[in-house]
């Protein structure tokens, strides 16, 4: 079995243990599993290095799937650059 | 092996002692110091025991040459050569002995005394060798040529006594890969303990050979045999490969076998390549054949030609009959010394040139006409007086040449009379003084002479008042001439000398008498006349020849324009009701006529109705009215006409006249008969033997392939009549016209002018002639010529090989047995029949209900009713005709009443009448039947089944709803009754004459499953709801296949729209247990290296070593090992810690 790891062009929160909830309509399709399945547990990583976990599957009243992805960890490298590019 | 005497035990124990007891006691012959005739008798028996022993267990060769006796008797006194002997032979056997038992041999030597001593040495030796052991074994030198001894792997070896070695021919040099083995070779006593000398592995034996030295020799023998390609072009290679080209190697015996023949056609030889020819057995001829592959390649081509002899035509008239390529003379009938033949025209390409004479007979008929040249002479033609050509004399002039003759010039008071000829040639005029002479087959000499002249004096000519006068030579012709119409005179008539001449204005060529003569013109008023026209305009009063335009009146109702009529001079059209007339030299009277219609009283109409046939309709009473029957159902004919319960007619089509009611006559029909035809040696075309056809019909026979080395020679009748076979000498035919039960064989022959069968006609008087001809020989014969009073009528006896029964002049086709004909004549003024032969029609045989023949013979003036066959399919009736080759004098035509009819008549006249058919094929027309089966071209009226044939798939479903198209309206089923278009099952329907589409309506259904599963067929745009199955420990996730068709392929439960197609839905599951194990804790769990259980909050998977948790910090741990009582993490994220920023 391998693990269920992907990637989306998404911006991931980058607060760890904020939410995203992906769609059919919508984001969903930007998840590109590079093995396994979009399941529970899946590991979902942005181009911003944001990482986060499949951490619950329900359905709308359509029964079109909703992901909702947490975010686990990101690379702070670049919010320090974004403060950094600020004028004040 | 058992021996010819027995063993005897030897007694080889003797002692002194046992001789000294016979010395005490010599008539004691009993004891063993004796050697009486016993003892003699086994040392003999024994010798010969050892011998035959050694020779059995060849320790001898050669048996040695012993005298041995085994007859001693008590008073036999031995001598000394026997005792010689019988020691030598035991010597002898000792010598040749095995050599391990001689030294066990007691010393022996040849000696005339018997003592005790020698005795046991005989007797000794002779029980050691009368079981020695065998010899060593022994073995002899196996050389093979061009082989091996397979065991040995050498050509030759030392091979012992009964040892079996297989022996192997192995090919040799350079052409090895060619070379055939063909048998072993040796010496004879050799070979035949070779296993198989015709096998290239085999076994050999060695046996037992007298000399040491024996060798055996055997040679493997092969032949070298290159691949040549033998070719066929109409014929098969007849083996169980077959094929038409292959490969096979100089020496091959391969069976050829020529196709059958096309209709109409049989074998004649086989041609191509020389060599291949040479090598064919029985040469050329034989359809079916053995070649022997020469060493090359090979092409041959079977060669056919139209069967039977043909004919060659000279200006019209048939010079004879020939068979194919027979050398044929052409001679046309001399037209005399004055004409040279030319050139022939006509079939010219079979001659080497125009001018030939002679040809090479093809297989078709042909003609020539031939042209000549006139031998035009070259003459002298002399003139007397006047010139030719402006010559007195001309010599060498072409005959038939046109040349001037100018008379010379008159005497005084005479004129040129006439060219008067002596010799050859024609004047163009020859009272002409200047005229022209053809010059004729020989000289002439050419005079003229001269008359006197005479005065014609004319008067008043044209009413002028004046004279004219001309001379003119006696005995010459001269004309006299005048205006017939003056404007107010005419003339009126002339006077010769005074005396009345004659009212014409006009004589010609009046011959000139012997004294002058005077002509005068008498003239009168030109008078006026009235006209009367009655019914018309025009009335008037018109001088005489005066023209004079007239016009009738309009018709009266119910009368119709008939025409002028009167007394006028003449009339321009007196059928037009407006044109001129002359006017005569009286009162003219012209009236316009007018006729009533010819029938003003119209018969009332009547009703006929045509039951199966056509010309219903409505007519008057006395109309005749033609009645064609329906064409007759499959396998049922036309019977006759009935009215109510009366039969009116076997004629179809009838004709019937209406009389003063309503009529209803129906046609009838009644079932074909079937007659049985088999075939021997040959088939139909179906490939059975046998078969059974309607009446009439003509099934084709075709002839097996022949027998090797044979060749086809004709059909011939066992059960039938002589000309049931439409074309006897073709390999492909047919059974003609069938009307009667027919077994037909087709024979064979072999084409070799040396088997002879007998053929003996007997003639007119008796006279019996024989003569012995090759099978295949077309034997010309000729009748002999009738007595008078006599006419040959027809041959008779084994006629199915002659090719015209009825001709004086026939050929026959010799078969292979002996055959017998005689001569028929009939009486000239007794009653005489003629012989009716029709193709593709039959006679209706006079005074038999139900008879037709399809020839007969018949009284003159005999009135036949005669029909065309039904035609076949999609064929119709043309017109009867004489047969193509029938003579241009043939009247056979002219017997027949009306020749565009297929039912008529004929009157049989004093010659034979030959009709065949002729059949014209209809126009097709096309039927496209959409979805279903039956399209295709077919004939009018020719039967269509017509079905819907969409078959369900896997995949779809079809159900016929109906036909379509506008034309349905012109489809009818074959009974009449109308097409059912909502029946998708078979229906025949009678193809109508024109193109024709129709179109089958059906619904579609189409396979739905779901993972393959079929769930059901449902129409295109149906819609259908389904459901993905849950499944324990799996999550849906969505649908995959044909999604095209669902309306949200995540959702588990979707509706499906029912493409045109079949659609495979899968439902895509993701396993549970396949989840990531994978938590997180809501505190920090920096430089943590154990977590309680409770801290962890799980996402998917479970609790154990490798589960990934996050804090809340972003930091990624895993678990690295766990107890019951503690969790070991190890943070797999490092801490960024900043730098100064410079």
């Amino acid at each position: 079995m391998s693990n269920n790891i992907g990637i989306t062009t998404e911006n991931l929160p980058r607060v760890i243990g904020q939410t995203m909830d992906f769609d059919t309509t919508g984001e969903w399709n930007s998840i590109t599993m590079i093995s396994g399945q979009l399941d529970l547990g899946a590991i979902i990583s942005d181009e911003n290095g944001t990482i986060g976990v499949c951490s619950g599957f329900t359905r709308d009243e359509n029964n079109n799937p909703i992901y909702t992805i947490r975010t686990v960890t990101l690379d702070t490298q670049i919010d320090v650059q974004a403060i950094l590019g600020k004028s004040y | 092996m058992s021996y010819s005497v027995e063993w005897i035990e030897p007694i080889f124990d003797r002692t002194y002692g046992d001789v000294q007891i016979l010395e005490m006691d010599t008539m004691n012959s009993n004891t063993k110091g004796a050697y009486n005739y016993n003892d003699l008798n086994r040392i003999e028996q024994n010798t010969k025991y050892c011998m035959e022993y050694m020779v059995d267990h060849r320790i001898i060769r050669v048996p040695p040459s012993m005298a041995i006796k085994m007859n001693w008797v008590e008073t036999d006194i031995p001598t000394r050569d026997d005792m010689i002997r019988i020691v030598r032979n035991v010597m002898i056997l000792m010598e040749s002995s095995n050599p391990v038992i001689k030294e066990n041999f007691t010393e022996l030597h040849e000696a005339t005394q018997f003592t005790y001593q020698v005795a046991n040495a005989i007797e000794h030796n002779l029980d050691l060798m009368h079981n020695q052991p065998d010899l060593p074994i022994q073995k002899w030198l196996l050389t093979i040529e061009n082989g091996i001894i397979q065991e040995y792997g050498v050509s030759s070896a030392q091979i012992a006594e009964d040892e079996t070695v297989h022996i192997q021919g192995v090919p040799y040099g350079e052409n090895a890969q060619y070379m055939i083995f063909t048998n072993w070779s040796g010496e004879t006593d050799d070979l035949q303990y070779v296993g198989d000398v015709n096998s290239q592995v085999t076994t050999f034996q060695m046996v037992y050979h007298d000399s040491e030295n024996y060798e055996v020799k055997l040679t493997a023998n092969f032949k070298t045999r290159f691949p040549r390609t033998l070719t066929l072009h109409g014929g098969t290679i007849y083996d169980d490969i077959g094929g038409t080209t292959r490969q096979f190697f100089a020496g091959d015996e391969i069976r050829l076998l020529a196709d059958i023949a096309a209709p109409g056609k049989v074998f004649y030889e086989w041609q191509g390549t020389e060599e291949g020819l040479e090598n064919l057995t029985g040469g050329a001829e034989p359809s079916t054949s053995w070649l022997t592959m020469p060493d090359c390649d090979v092409e041959l081509t079977s060669f056919y030609i139209n069967a039977g002899q043909h004919s060659v035509t000279v200006d019209g008239t048939i010079q004879g009959w020939y068979d194919y390529g027979e050398n044929v003379y052409l001679s046309a009938s001399s037209r005399g010394s004055k004409w040279s033949f030319a050139y022939w025209s006509g079939d010219t390409a079979y001659l080497d040139d125009v001018t030939s004479n002679s040809l090479t007979m093809p297989d078709i008929n042909i003609s020539f006409t031939s042209h000549w040249d006139y031998n035009y002479s070259y003459n002298t033609v002399t003139m007397v007086q006047g010139t030719i050509d402006g010559e007195s004399i001309i010599e060498n002039a072409k005959e038939q040449s046109s040349h001037q003759i100018i008379a010379p010039a008159a005497p005084e008071g005479k004129v040129f009379g006439k060219w008067i000829l002596e010799g050859v040639g024609r004047f163009l005029d020859s009272e002409s003084s200047t005229t022209t002479f053809y010059v004729g087959d020989g000289n002439a000499v050419i005079d003229c002479e001269f008359v006197d002249t005479k005065t014609v004096t004319i008067e008043n000519e044209d009413n002028n008042g004046g004279t004219r006068t001309f001379l003119v030579g006696v005995g010459k012709p001269y004309s006299i001439s005048t205006t017939t119409v003056l404007s107010d005179y005419m003339f009126d008539y002339w006077t010769k000398d005074g005396t009345r001449y004659g009212s014409s204005s006009h004589y010609s060529r009046i011959t000139m008498g012997e004294t002058d003569v005077t002509y005068h013109a008498y003239y009168r008023d030109r008078n006026s006349y009235n006209l009367t026209v009655n019914n018309g305009t025009g009335s008037g009063v018109y001088k005489e020849r005066q023209s004079v335009s007239i016009s009738a009146n309009d018709p009266p109702e119910g009368y119709n324009w008939s025409g002028w009529s009167g007394n006028y001079y003449s009339i321009t059209n007196r059928y037009n009701m407006t044109t001129s007339i002359t006017m005569p030299s009286n009162d003219c009277e012209v009236t316009a006529n007018y006729s009533k219609p010819s029938d003003p009283d119209p018969k009332p109409y009547h009703n006929l109705i045509v039951i199966n046939g056509s010309g219903s309709g409505s007519y008057r009473e006395g109309t005749t009215v033609r009645c064609y029957g329906d064409q007759a159902p499959d396998t049922y004919e036309f019977a006759y006409w009935t009215e109510g319960d009366d039969i009116i007619s076997y004629s179809n089509p009838m004709s019937i006249t209406m009389g003063t009611e309503d009529r209803t006559v129906q046609a009838n029909y009644k079932p074909i008969p079937y007659f049985n035809v088999t075939v021997i040696n040959g088939k139909l075309a179906d490939g059975t033997t046998s078969g059974s056809f309607l009446r009439n019909s003509n099934p084709q026979i075709i002839m097996d392939p022949a027998p090797d080395g044979m060749k086809f020679l004709q059909w011939e009748i066992i059960t039938g009549d002589d000309n049931d076979v439409y074309q006897p000498l073709s390999e492909n035919t047919t059974i003609r016209n069938l009307t009667h039960d027919v077994v037909v064989q087709a024979t064979y022959y072999v084409p070799n002018p040396d088997i002879k069968y007998t053929l003996t006609i007997t003639g007119k008087d008796g006279e019996i002639k024989t003569n012995n001809y090759p099978i295949g020989e077309q034997v010309d014969i000729r009748a002999d010529s009738p007595d008078e009073g006599w006419e040959f009528t027809k041959w008779t006896g084994d006629t199915q090989y002659v090719n015209d029964p009825y001709s004086e002049e026939a050929v026959v086709n010799m078969p292979g047995k002996n055959i017998t004909l005689g001569m028929k004549y009939t009486e000239i003024g007794a009653i005489p029949t003629y012989h009716v032969f029709l193709e593709g029609g039959k006679i209706k045989m006079p005074d038999e209900e139900d008879r037709w023949e399809f020839e007969g013979e018949f009284e003159e003036g005999t009135v036949l009713t005669i029909k065309a066959d039904d035609p076949m399919l999609g064929w119709e009736f043309v017109q009867w005709k004489k047969p193509e080759n029938a003579s241009a004098d043939d009247k056979s035509e002219e017997t027949v009443a009306n020749l565009t009819e297929p039912e008529t008549t004929l009157q049989v006249r004093n010659f034979k009448i030959t009709l065949s058919v002729v059949w014209k094929e209809k126009d097709k027309y096309i039927m496209t039947v959409n979805d279903g089966f039956g399209s295709g071209s077919y004939y009018p009226d020719q039967p269509v089944q017509i079905y819907f044939n969409l078959e369900d798939t896997q995949t779809n479903h079809y159900k016929f709803t109906r036909w379509s198209g506008d034309d349905i309206a012109y489809l009818e089923l074959m009974d009449g009754k109308a097409f059912d278009v909502f029946k998708p099952e078979e229906q025949a329907v009678k193809m109508p004459s024109r193109n024709i589409e129709i179109t089958a309506l059906y619904d579609v259904s189409y396979l739905l499953s779901i993972n393959s599963i079929e769930n059901g067929y449902y129409l295109e745009g149906e819609k259908i709801q389904i459901s993905a199955e849950e499944v324990e420990g799996k999550t849906f996730r969505y649908w995959d296949g044909d999604i095209d068709c669902v309306d949200n392929r995540y959702n588990p439960n979707i509706v499906v729209t029912m493409p045109k197609g079949s659609v495979n839905l899968i439902p895509v599951y993701s396993n549970t247990n396949e989840r990531n194990n994978i938590g997180y804790t809501l505190t920090s769990l920096y430089d943590n290296d154990t977590i309680l259980q409770e801290d962890i909050i799980i996402i998917s998977g479970e609790i154990g070593t490798g589960f990934m948790i996050t804090d809340i910090d972003g930091h990624i741990y895993v678990i690295t090992s766990m107890t019951e009582s503690q969790i070991n993490i190890l943070r797999l994220t490092s801490k960024n810690t900043g730098t100064d920023i410079t």
